[in-house]
Formats: structure tokens, C-alpha cells, sequence
């Protein structure tokens, strides 16, 4: 297919990255750098694999960010307040899900843009997470067990690679067969690259958005929990992650049209711009060159894919 | 001609303040071909669409084969064995030709707990179909929609009709997009689908298309029938000014029925 060509793009950010900054500064060629990457891209990796999905069938959501933060608030609130780990993680997960979803129904009941109903959601739920918090950081100081499974916890001592780097590949192993290798995959491919022609085939569109609305909510709660779990607080101010998942996945070639983008993109996608912001700091650049940084990428790299997407269509008409 | 396979009866359908269709009634009989021309705003959209499960007429009756049948879903049609070949919107540009074949319809098989695409008949079956239909220019199932022709997006449509176990099939302007030896492989495709015993309905404003294949004209103008022949039976002339004019009085005189 050649959505998987498009991957290509991100391939070759993380090999300029990896060559620019290796050459910068030796000390970025070890495991100890590479398990920070993926420690860093795990959060954000999780968010991106449900926008990216959701994306692949023709709609956005810019509320993941605050969706993110006020699921990990309400989940250290629980687990403050004792109530036991599991029902706490999963009434999160649930409570995401549902945010989710009340996004889908908004879209597709009243046909508004996704991007008009999710830029409502994103300061709705930005706003209730400042009002339960008051405006305050959420934080542990020793470490709950839950808090360990779900990000805190390491495979030795020193490790920079933390275990929320499992779940992430976890989300992307189920979310790869499901994409790739199911019915209902197939129908997320035909919603997003002609809704009408997959509708008048009789695939339930509706009910596929509305799917995969409920999983990018389900998949931003997780990150929200997995970031509990490792830094051990959550602030409730704007995180701002609902662009970098968006940029993530459009560098891994997550088309911004619907119809293209794989799971493998946006997991290569997330790495390539983890490596970008591990490596500036690494190299000893101020951190807000990062964000300068990666705004160059995408342009880039969307340019890439457009033009590597016309050459291949000339060449055969 | 035998009892018909598919019967509309004075189906009405209105959008808002447009009387789309107006009590229109028409019979396939089975292994013909059925052409419906009419001008841009006819109703042949309409109709058709009413026919494919995708709308729901105001009132009329549909029936197939001897029953009175409700066709609430594209999926509903398609189940009893109506399958319609949109002209831009059947295929998804950026799937391949095996994706599009089975879409809404994938075959599937366990591995473990988990039903996955059963990839390997979906391409296997799509390029056997390719083949029968006499496609020799696509031998991979692999390819994308986007970088084939209109002609062999049209047979890809069809085999995947047939594949289907369609009993009737409906064109949607199968031919308004192509190239002249493209539209004519289209037309030799139809015969085929004829010759094993399928239906088809044909829908085009091109005259010049309708008159090889179809052995029933029906003409619609502003959302009504004004006129319907049979094959010899119509004058070209005639029905270029039923379709421009909608002068139903003329179509009677002259060897309407």
C-alpha cells in the first residue's frame, strides 16, 4: 500500500536526527538516551495512536490534551481519596472513553466540524480540570503500587526506560492488527477515504466515527494515567499535547484528509520527534527549540509526502 | 415479457420543497437491461438510490421477485441481490483493488481470540474476477484505485457486483467518464452480465450508449415518467425531445406505451 511508503518520511527524520546529534554530542548513541526517547514518546505515543486512527477515518480531536490532563487529576483524586486502584483506573479509562464519545455525538449529530465540537471540548475540560484542582498540581510523594504498574517503575535502578513504554506498545501492537488486519479496519480506511462511496457500499460510517471517537478519548485517558504513574503529579494547566499528537502522526504519515496512516507511522512518528526534543536538550540548546524545531519537521515532511505522492501518480498515468 | 424481476410502483420522493420523483413506476424483467435517461435533475439519481437501499421513498411500492420488499439499507439491497455501480463513489481512490472488492463485506478468519482479514482469498478472489470479466491489464489485487483508469475502475466495480451474486445491477452513468474505447469495453461488459442472466439498469444522459444495450428505455423529465419504449421501438428523435422537453402527448403518438 502506499500510505506505507509515506512512513518514510519519519524514517528519515529519526536518521537525520540520529546522525545530527550523535555527531553533536557521542553520548546520544546509547540505550540509556534511546530509553529516555521512548520514555518520553510513550505518553504522547498513546495519545497519538487514537488521534492518529481517528484521523484515518476523516475526523480530529483537539481535546485529547485536556482530555489527558483531567482524566490523570480525576484518577489521583481517587486514588487520593483511597478508593481502590483498580475500580480508580478503570472508572478513568471509562470516564475518557465517555468524553470521547460525547465528542462523536456532538460531531455527528449536529454535522458540525470535529475540529469546531473538540476545540469547544478542549476548553470545557481544561476548564473543569482548573475548577476541581483549583488551579493546583496533583502530586504523590511515595509511590503508590498502581502508580508503579502504570508508569513509575523501571527495569533497573538507573534505568531512563520506564515501564509505561510497555503499555504504549501494548496500545500499538492491538491498535496495529486492529487497523491493519480486521473488517473493521478496513471500514476505517473506506470512512476516511470516501465517506460516500463506503456508506453507499453499506458500511455503518456513522457508527465507525463514533468508534473511534470513544477510543481516541479511551487512549488519551490511558496516556493521562500513564503520566500520573511516572511523574507521580499532574498539573491541570494546558498541556498542549493535543498538537504534538496531531504533528506526530502527520510526520509518520497520517494523512490530514482522512483515508491514510498506519500505526506503525505514528509510531515512528512520536519516536522521530522524541528523538528531535531528547537530542536539542542533549546537545545543550534551550528547550524552546524544540518547539521551533518541530514546526520546521512537519512542514517539511508533509512536503515530502506530497511530493513523493505526485511522483508516484505521474509515473503511472 | 415475462413477470418482471424488480418492479417500482409509483414511487414519490421529496427533498424539502423539491417533488423529486412523482409517481413513478418501473419494470426489469429478468436478463434485460433497462436504460433511464433523462436530463441533470430528472430523478434518476433518486430513483436509483431509492432501489440501492440508500433513500426511502415518500410512498410506492417496490417489489422483487414476486414479493413486496423494504429496502432500508445499502446493505438490505445488496443482501437480496441489488448491487449499483455509483460512478464516482464506488471505489476509495486510496485502497487497494482487494480492499474496495470486499469492503462492507470482508471475509475474516480466526487466529486465536481474534477474527483478522483473510488477505490471501481477498486477493486470490479479486484477481480471479479481474480475470473473468477480461481485465488483462491488472494481474495484482495489490494496487490502488488512484492509479488505474476509468474503464478498469468500472469492471472492477462490475466483477465485484457479480462476485456478489448480484440479480440485478445498477449502472449509475458507467460511461459519462471515459474515453470512447473505454466506454465501449463497459458496454461489452454489460452484454456479458446480461448474457448470464443478470438484470441491469443503465443510467446515462449519452442516447448513443443506451441504444446497443438497452431493451427498455424509460425516460423521466422534472421527477415524472414521460415515456418508456421498447427496444426498436424508439426514435431517437423523439426521445431527445421527451428529455428536453418532458412533451409526453408527442411520446404517445408515437409508439410509446
Amino acid at each position: 500500500m502506499l500510505s506505507r511508503r509515506r512512513e518514510l518520511g519519519a524514517v528519515i527524520a529519526i536518521a537525520v536526527t540520529y546522525s545530527v546529534f550523535a555527531y553533536l554530542n557521542p553520548a546520544f548513541l546509547t540505550w540509556a538516551t534511546f530509553g529516555g526517547i521512548l520514555t518520553i514518546a510513550a505518553e504522547i505515543g498513546t495519545i497519538t495512536i487514537g488521534e492518529g486512527v481517528l484521523m484515518v477515518s476523516g475526523e480530529f480531536d483537539l481535546s485529547v490534551g485536556s482530555n489527558f490532563t483531567f482524566s490523570a487529576i480525576v484518577l489521583g483524586m481517587l486514588l487520593k481519596a483511597a478508593v481502590p486502584a483498580a475500580i480508580s483506573v478503570l472508572t478513568v479509562l471509562g470516564m475518557a472513553a465517555l468524553i470521547g464519545l460525547l465528542n462523536g455525538l456532538i460531531t455527528l449529530r449536529t454535522r458540525i466540524p470535529s475540529f469546531i465540537t473538540t476545540l469547544g471540548t478542549l476548553f470545557f475540560w481544561n476548564g473543569m480540570a482548573l475548577w476541581v484542582t483549583g488551579g493546583w498540581p496533583i502530586s504523590f510523594i511515595a509511590p503508590l503500587p498502581v502508580l508503579n504498574v502504570l508508569g513509575n517503575s523501571t527495569p533497573s535502578p538507573a534505568s531512563s526506560l520506564h515501564v509505561s513504554a510497555a503499555w504504549w506498545a501494548a496500545a500499538a501492537i492491538i491498535f496495529w492488527i486492529m487497523l491493519e488486519n480486521t473488517r473493521y479496519g478496513n471500514w476505517i480506511y473506506g470512512t476516511g477515504g470516501k465517506t460516500e462511496a463506503a456508506r453507499a457500499i453499506g458500511v455503518p460510517v456513522d457508527r465507525v466515527k463514533l468508534i473511534n471517537f470513544t477510543l481516541c478519548g479511551l487512549l488519551a485517558g490511558l496516556a493521562g494515567a500513564l503520566q500520573l504513574g511516572r511523574m507521580m503529579s499532574i498539573s491541570p494547566v494546558r498541556s498542549g499535547l493535543e498538537l504534538e499528537a496531531i504533528a506526530s502522526a502527520v510526520v509518520g504519515g497520517v494523512s490530514l484528509f482522512g483515508g491514510m496512516g498506519t500505526v506503525l507511522g505514528m509510531v515512528l512518528g512520536t519516536i522521530a520527534l522524541a528523538s528531535i526534543e531528547v537530542g536539542l536538550v542533549a546537545a545543550g540548546a534551550p528547550s524552546f527549540w524544540y518547539t521551533a524545531f518541530v514546526g520546521c519537521v512537519i512542514i517539511v515532511i508533509v512536503v515530502i509526502n506530497t511530493q513523493l505522492d505526485q511522483l508516484i501518480f505521474t509515473r503511472r498515468s | 415479457m415475462a413477470t418482471p424481476l424488480l418492479e417500482a410502483r409509483d414511487i414519490s420522493k421529496r427533498f424539502g420543497r423539491l417533488q423529486a420523483l412523482d409517481r413513478v413506476s418501473i419494470a426489469l424483467p429478468r436478463g434485460r437491461t433497462l436504460a433511464l435517461v433523462g436530463d441533470n435533475g430528472a430523478g434518476k439519481s433518486t430513483l436509483i438510490k431509492i432501489l440501492a437501499g440508500l433513500h426511502q421513498p415518500d410512498s410506492g411500492e417496490i417489489w422483487f421477485e414476486h414479493r413486496r420488499v423494504r429496502l432500508e439499507s445499502p446493505t438490505a439491497a445488496r443482501k437480496m441481490g441489488i448491487e449499483t455501480v455509483y460512478q464516482d463513489l464506488a471505489l476509495v481512490e486510496n485502497m487497494s483493488i482487494a480492499r474496495n472488492f470486499f469492503l462492507g463485506a470482508e471475509p475474516s478468519r480466526r487466529v486465536g481470540p481474534v477474527s483478522v482479514l483473510d488477505t490471501a482469498k481477498m486477493h486470490l478472489t479479486a484477481e480471479s474476477y479481474l480475470r473473468e470479466i477480461g481485465i488483462t491489464s491488472l494481474t495484482t489485487a495489490e494496487k490502488e484505485i488512484r492509479l488505474l483508469s476509468g474503464g478498469e475502475r468500472q469492471a472492477i466495480s462490475i466483477a465485484r457486483a457479480m462476485y456478489f451474486g448480484a440479480k440485478v445491477m445498477i449502472l449509475d452513468e458507467p460511461t459519462s467518464q471515459l474515453s470512447i474505447k473505454e466506454a465501449r469495453k463497459v458496454l461489452d461488459y454489460v452484454h456479458d452480465v446480461n448474457a448470464q442472466g443478470l438484470s441491469t439498469i443503465f443510467i446515462t444522459h449519452n442516447l448513443s450508449h443506451v441504444y446497443p444495450v438497452a431493451d427498455i428505455i424509460v425516460v423521466l423529465y422534472h421527477g415524472r415518467k414521460v415515456g418508456e419504449f421498447l427496444k426498436g421501438a424508439a426514435d431517437p428523435d423523439v426521445i431527445e425531445s421527451l428529455i428536453v422537453n418532458g412533451d409526453a402527448d408527442l411520446a404517445d403518438r408515437v409508439g410509446g406505451h
